[in-house]
């Protein structure tokens, strides 16, 4: 894959999210993290996330997924994700989907607010869109050549426990993931930790577009937890991240460098995203069939 | 008269003579219900919460478009409510205390479709509330 390659999409993403015209509210910069945050009830969020690296020993590849999240009440958030990749010198491919649903447990603010998430994901194992880190995943998985690992169905459930608080300004996020291959393999686990903040906790009274309430500056922490009977940090992927979140008008930008932290991770990645909100999309939607 | 219907005269005499208590207590336990209601079932700790930006024309500016960003598309650009998201100008929202304002957007009510939006530091939540309070002063005059 080459630069220019790499620039034109990015160049896209930027497009997207210029042209776009919706709401965004207060998302947290990370990529990898959920916090308790639920799509309002009602609204549409398309986002579309990128993410690239080089496996040692192997070629640069492309990430792309495609994610609709949508707010069916206060407390339950259902999201859907399309996948793909490119990697250089190899093709471009469909990778499969995902279906996720986030449970809010508690009805009011705590200063640990728990969210339940059970995920279905049906992909291929040409799939590099590392959405989370479980088990002993690895940089060096990246070197089966599509063609070979596209063969591969991966079935599987993944639940999540989501712990977010609030505190002066912080957000302090945990996730706690567990996933099972339906084809008969161990319960795989991981882990992802973030804390982040606005720049500025007050808002300004003019409308602008540089000012510092608009961003959002943070770090991730993510990696595998090994397996059934085999947990240990040991020969698993772990990863710190930097993340940085711009919201100009109603679209979030996000962008994170990563850096992996064991001969398993991948040495470094980026991460970026774009993604806005369709207002009352339910409601627009439920006026078509009156 | 037979046994039965005696039984029953004695039951309505006796039923007579303690409606009247009955309903005092009745009435009273109502009053002090309404006495204790508090804006969207806020605790009464939410109440005493002090609003930092009161009367802070340039956080209720700053509040004008957190709430144009995160609360318009429900409540309406002029707070005038759309379909089951309420109005927030009236007496309710008058009356209520900037505290008790602050907790319910900060916790909202996720039963019947109003988020909490702890998500937004606490300095942003005050600013809507002077923003809400800003155009209820308004409003009432």
């Amino acid at each position: 894959m080459t630069n220019g390659f790499l620039l034109r999409t990015l160049t896209a993403f930027c497009m997207l999210g210029l042209a776009a015209a919706s709401a965004a509210a207060g998302d947290r910069p990370y990529c990898v993290t959920y916090d308790q945050t639920m799509e309002e009830p009602g609204n549409l969020e398309i986002a579309a996330r990128g993410l690239t690296a080089t496996p040692q020993g192997g070629s640069q590849f492309l990430s792309g997924v495609t994610e609709f999240e949508y707010g069916a009440k206060a407390w339950w958030t259902t999201e859907f994700y399309l996948s793909g990749q490119t990697t250089a010198n190899q093709s471009t491919l469909f990778t499969g989907y995902r279906w996720e649903n986030r449970f809010r447990m508690l009805t009011h603010e705590h200063i640990i607010n728990p969210v339940l998430y059970v995920e279905y994901e049906d992909v291929n194992g040409a799939d590099k869109s590392l959405l989370e880190v479980v088990g002993f995943d690895s940089q060096f998985d990246a070197l089966v050549p599509n063609s070979e690992a596209s063969r591969d169905r991966e079935r599987e459930i993944e639940t999540k426990l989501i712990l977010s608080s609030n505190v002066n300004g912080w957000n302090i996020s945990e996730n706690f993931i567990a996933a099972k291959n339906l084809a008969g393999e161990p319960w795989e686990f991981g882990y992802a930790a973030a804390v982040s903040r606005p720049l500025s906790l007050m808002a300004s009274p003019d409308e602008c577009t540089f000012c510092r309430e608009n961003f959002q500056a943070g770090v991730e922490f993510y990696g595998g937890l090994g397996e059934w009977g085999k947990v240990t940090m040991r020969g698993t992927s772990q990863y710190v991240a930097p993340v940085l979140s711009w919201q100009v008008r109603d679209t979030v930008f996000k962008v994170s460098p990563t850096f992996g932290l064991t001969d398993a991770s991948y040495r470094a990645m980026l991460r970026f995203s774009v993604q806005y909100e369709i207002a009352g999309f339910g409601r627009k939607v439920a006026k078509l069939f009156h | 008269m037979n046994s039965q219907e005696e039984l029953l005269n004695r039951r309505l005499r006796s039923l007579t003579r303690t409606a009247p208590f009955v309903m005092a207590v009745a009435m009273l336990c109502i009053s002090v219900e309404v006495a204790a209601q508090t804006f969207r079932s806020a605790p009464a700790s939410a109440a005493e919460m002090k609003n930092p930006y009161a009367a802070d024309a340039q956080a209720a500016a700053g509040g004008k478009k957190l709430y144009a960003q995160n609360c318009a598309q429900c409540h309406g650009n002029n707070l005038q409510g759309m379909g089951p998201a309420p109005s927030l100008i009236g007496p309710s929202t008058r009356n209520a205390k900037p505290g008790e304002i602050f907790w319910f957007i900060t916790n909202g009510n996720l039963n019947n479709g109003m988020p909490g939006w702890s998500q937004l530091p606490k300095q942003q939540r005050w600013q809507i509330v002077s923003f809400i309070e800003s155009k209820n002063t308004v409003a009432g005059q």
